[in-house]
């Protein structure tokens, strides 16, 4: 039939491989955590919920309608959504499970700021909901966010520095040139991506005894599960970026398009990542907002370090 | 066909400026409401003429020169340059011009409503007078073609807008201000560069005109480089010390928020950059670009956005707060300015880089006074209501006040760097033209990536304190300030907005700009698509989706969302009223400034190592001076004096050498 070619053109386009890459990201992200939670219980000595427990509390939530407070305020209303949709569209920009992504010059920065703006809306939720414990948590969101945005910064620019382009496709397999600059660089991309993902020494702006929840405390169902998605998505997505860098070049096996060795080799390399993320923070207690940022100010000045040494040349 | 017959730039030209003259000088004497509204008026009439001008000799690209002849002089054997006065509108004036025209006009309506604050409290004709003399100085320093004339018209600038900082007498901190203001300006910055100008002219044998200047630099440029430097030092200090470059930028937190908001937004929307525009004349225009300068600049512009905004962080006042703002913006347009300049000065194969840099320069310019003045604008009509700058003590206005709300969140989304907003695409702009270099450049870059996050912050925070969250018992019948106040903000919005969804409307000018003083068509180097632009190579697909589909996604959520539930806010249980409960502005960013204590110390440090001595001593002779003027009672007489006074040095230096 006409259609089936029509259908097998449009197939081979790079856009649809990016909306497989969405769709398996949005699934795979909640049962990544769902791992992380049952890790993190057995090193405690707990049996911990099934690994699909995280994918139930998410259909939970969307299948709940939609709240919203007494009082209106459109960017309260507006910024879970706004959340989730620029992390949707990070993952639009990276190729995290099949080799495609939308790339463009300039993608690097758009990541960039795709991630911060994220941070930012939430915050903004937060404070326009008018409960001052989420106005401390979402202060305390944007001070660490922007503390390691500087690291994050630096360090990815000193790896397209050395690397000589920034386009995100060009930059990535970075194993052919192992120079210092790099090294460090993803020395402090490991670090900042434990920092960003909001995990227990530095989950300071949500579900906190102190703050009963902090960001996201006035907002339930459907809003609640776009931003618990968004939080786990930021973990895949600053975890598939450290995993991109260090992925090595192997010979492809195509499977309708889709390279199979590169697809079990980046599911393989997520986990290890989420399980060593989730052993250090069942062995972690919440840091004070003042301790997390002394950190992040310490790993900022070694990024800064790595920055020049790649604009040196090295 | 109507329009044609109408419309001769020289008429329009002088008519605008003799208009703004005569007001100041007739309205000065009354101190009713008024006259106010008269000198306000003739000043939007004034700036929309100035406009009209501007987008003419953009649009056909000419070049538009008038020469005034001032009788009294000839003859007398002074230099050339004092009888007459020159105009010369090419381009990049007439760019300058633009920018200052829409900013004029839009603070002179609101300030038809806004001078009901001060009717029965002070003079207002000195406000009149200052005010319109203060429109026409600005206009003639960017558009005179003899540096002469420029220092002169410079020194009416400062002269009347420290004037105006200081309106409200009985206030100390604006009277200190305004000292501290004039002293830095006129000591610091005058002396400067009147020695520097003087020794230019000295080597130009008498002629101040821009054409002789420029043979000179050239001359010095090629033969004697010590010589050069020794000029252009003392001038460019001059210079970043009015354009508040951060070793310099003291007087600005404490003079802008003194200013009555509409003169606020002149201040930081234009008269900062001024400097801006004889850094460009020098660099473009007199000379070829250099490369040492040109990293002298860029590394000056990062130390201004890294420390302005980082300040603007803890602040509690909001209209200092857009005051330190304004010292970090204009850090991005002198990083972007300095970049091109040494972009341009390393050889063809960045050339790319320079031009993108030095469009991105001009266009974060013109952003900036769009998204400044409105942002003073706001705080403006909050002041009007409320009477309070205090952030730790406002909230819950966007309710009541949803005009200026949404103007606020416009501008600040515009600062931020947030798309679809015009801030974004100057920023980009900038990004692009400095991290892909793989110099020094990068790592400035990567900071004022970094700054823009910062920005954004303190603008979740200025936004959030004043219009979200919660009223306070004693703001709760506050209504929106009248429409002479809010069709200034609608229109400053309006055009943040489009300049953000269609930046190739005003890059199209800035490119004309570019033609005239480059010589490199912008055009030719980038690919403008709504909302951003991007350089040569295009990748897998156009960039423009990305942010299309954000937006699109979010709204397909909100509208799958179902009919909501309705709650309170959550209170542990216990009933207490959310009116109780508050979340002040000095708490955001407390921890923050207590971490980064290096930083925010070394403010101090300067204050009291430098600033005490410097201006201890600075203040002294200003205190001498003003116990001797205040025998002087009209301000017209101060003028003269002063004026009197630069001739008198001209007429000194002339007859000793």
């Amino acid at each position: 039939m006409y259609y089936m070619e029509y259908f097998r053109e449009i197939l081979a386009t790079p856009y649809t491989y990016v909306v497989v890459n969405v769709l398996l990201a949005l699934v795979i992200a909640p049962l990544l955590d769902g791992i992380e939670r049952k890790v993190k219980a057995r090193i405690q000595n707990r049996r911990g919920p099934p690994i699909l427990q995280t994918i139930y509390d998410l259909s939970k939530l969307y299948s709940k309608g939609s709240m919203r407070l007494r009082a209106p305020s459109t960017i309260y209303t507006l910024a879970p959504y706004l959340t989730f949709s620029s992390m949707v569209l990070c993952l639009v920009l990276l190729p995290t499970f099949t080799e495609y992504s939308l790339s463009f010059y300039g993608d690097l920065i758009v990541l960039l700021y795709l991630i911060t703006s994220a941070s930012i809306y939430m915050a903004l939720g937060g404070l326009a909901s008018g409960n001052p414990l989420a106005s401390i948590g979402s202060a305390r969101e944007i001070m660490i966010s922007m503390a390691s945005k500087l690291a994050l910064a630096l360090a990815l620019i000193a790896i397209a520095v050395s690397k000589g382009s920034f386009m995100l496709t060009k930059i990535f397999p970075v194993v052919d040139k192992p120079t210092p600059s790099i090294i460090l660089s993803i020395a402090i991309l490991l670090i900042i991506a434990y920092v960003e993902g909001l995990r227990l020494p530095f989950d300071i702006p949500e579900a906190e005894p102190e703050i009963a929840g902090g960001v996201l405390i006035e907002y339930g169902c459907m809003e609640l599960g776009l931003m618990l998605h968004s939080i786990i998505l930021k973990r895949f997505i600053l975890a598939s970026i450290i995993i991109n860098l260090v992925l090595p070049k192997i010979s492809p096996l195509y499977i309708y398009g889709i390279d199979l060795v590169r697809l079990v080799l980046f599911t393989l390399l997520v986990t290890i990542i989420s399980i060593i993320y989730s052993m250090i923070e069942a062995l972690s207690g919440r840091y004070r907002i003042d301790m997390a940022l002394s950190l992040v100010k310490k790993v900022t000045i070694i990024s800064l370090v790595a920055a020049v040494v790649a604009v040196a040349g090295y | 066909m109507i329009i044609e017959t109408i419309y001769e730039p020289n008429t329009f030209l002088t008519y605008s400026l003799l208009l703004l003259a005569l007001t100041s000088i007739l309205t000065s004497f009354f101190r009713g409401r008024w006259a106010s509204a008269i000198a306000l008026l003739s000043a939007t009439i004034a700036s929309s003429m100035m406009f009209v001008v501007a987008l003419d000799t953009l649009l056909h690209n000419t070049v538009i020169t008038l020469e005034y002849r001032i009788p009294f002089f000839r003859g007398v054997g002074l230099p050339t340059a004092l009888d007459r006065i020159v105009l010369r509108i090419d381009p990049i004036s007439a760019y300058f011009v633009l920018v200052l025209s829409i900013v004029t006009f839009t603070s002179s309506l609101y300030g038809i409503s806004y001078v009901k604050r001060f009717v029965n409290r002070e003079h207002l004709g000195i406000y009149n007078i200052n005010y319109n003399l203060f429109i026409l100085s600005m206009y003639m320093t960017i558009m005179v073609y003899d540096i002469f004339w420029f220092i002169v018209f410079w020194e009416i600038m400062t002269l009347a807008s420290q004037f105006l900082v200081s309106f409200e007498k009985e206030k100390p901190r604006a009277v200190y201000a305004g000292y501290k203001y004039f002293c830095v300006s006129k000591l610091g910055a005058e002396a400067i560069l009147v020695f520097a100008v003087a020794l230019l002219v000295m080597l130009a044998g008498m002629n101040t005109g821009y054409d002789a200047i420029s043979r000179v630099l050239r001359r010095l440029m090629e033969s004697d480089q010590v010589m050069f430097n020794v000029a252009m030092i003392p001038f460019i200090m001059g210079l970043c010390i009015k354009a508040a470059l951060v070793p310099f930028h003291n007087w600005l937190p404490d003079a802008h928020p003194e200013a009555p908001c509409n003169v606020s937004a002149l201040l930081s929307g234009f008269m900062i950059k001024v400097p801006v525009y004889m850094i460009v004349r020098i660099f473009y225009t007199f000379i070829d670009p250099i490369w040492y300068w040109g990293l002298a600049l860029a590394t000056l512009g990062t130390l201004s956005l890294a420390f302005g905004t980082m300040y603007a962080l803890v602040q509690t006042d909001s209209k200092r707060l857009l005051a330190y703002h304004s010292v970090g913006q204009i850090g991005y347009i002198t990083l972007a300015l300095g970049s091109s300049i040494y972009l341009y000065s390393l050889g063809p194969s960045y050339r790319i880089y320079a031009i993108i840099a030095f469009a991105a320069s001009l266009y974060h310019l013109f952003n900036h006074a769009m998204f400044k003045s409105l942002l003073f604008l706001t705080a403006g009509s909050v002041v009007y209501r409320t009477g309070s700058r205090d952030l730790n003590g406002l909230g819950g206005l966007g309710r009541f006040m949803p005009i200026t709300s949404f103007s606020a969140f416009t501008a600040s989304m515009s600062i931020s760097g947030i798309p679809p907003f015009n801030g974004f695409v100057s920023k980009w702009m900038i990004y692009l033209a400095t991290i892909p270099t793989g110099t020094i450049l990068s790592i400035y870059g990567a900071i004022a990536l970094f700054i823009s996050a910062v920005t954004a912050s303190s603008f979740v925070k200025y936004y959030s304190t004043i219009f979200t969250g919660v009223a306070r018992r004693a703001y709760e019948d506050i209504k929106e300030v009248p429409p002479l106040m809010t069709i200034p903000q609608i229109l400053l919005a309006i055009i943040c907005i489009c300049s953000g969804i269609l930046p190739v409307v005003p890059l199209y000018i800035i490119r004309i700009v570019g033609l005239a003083s480059i010589g490199i068509d912008l055009f030719s180097y980038v690919t403008i698509y709504p909302f951003i632009v991007t350089a040569g190579a295009v990748g897998v697909c156009s960039p423009l989706l990305i942010f299309v589909i954000t937006y699109m996604l979010s709204m397909i959520l909100l509208a799958i969302a179902g009919r909501p539930y309705v709650l309170e806010i959550w209170s542990c249980g216990m009933r207490i009223e959310p009116r109780l409960m508050y979340f002040q502005g000095r708490s955001y960013y407390m921890v923050f400034e207590r971490i980064y204590y290096e930083v925010y110390g070394l403010g101090s440090w300067a204050k009291d190592v430098v600033g005490s001595s410097v201006m201890k001593g600075y203040l002294r002779f200003a205190e001498v001076a003003s116990r001797t003027l205040e025998e002087a009672p009209h301000l017209t007489t101060l003028l003269i004096a002063l004026i009197l006074a630069i001739l008198g040095v001209c007429y000194v230096l002339y007859g000793v050498f």
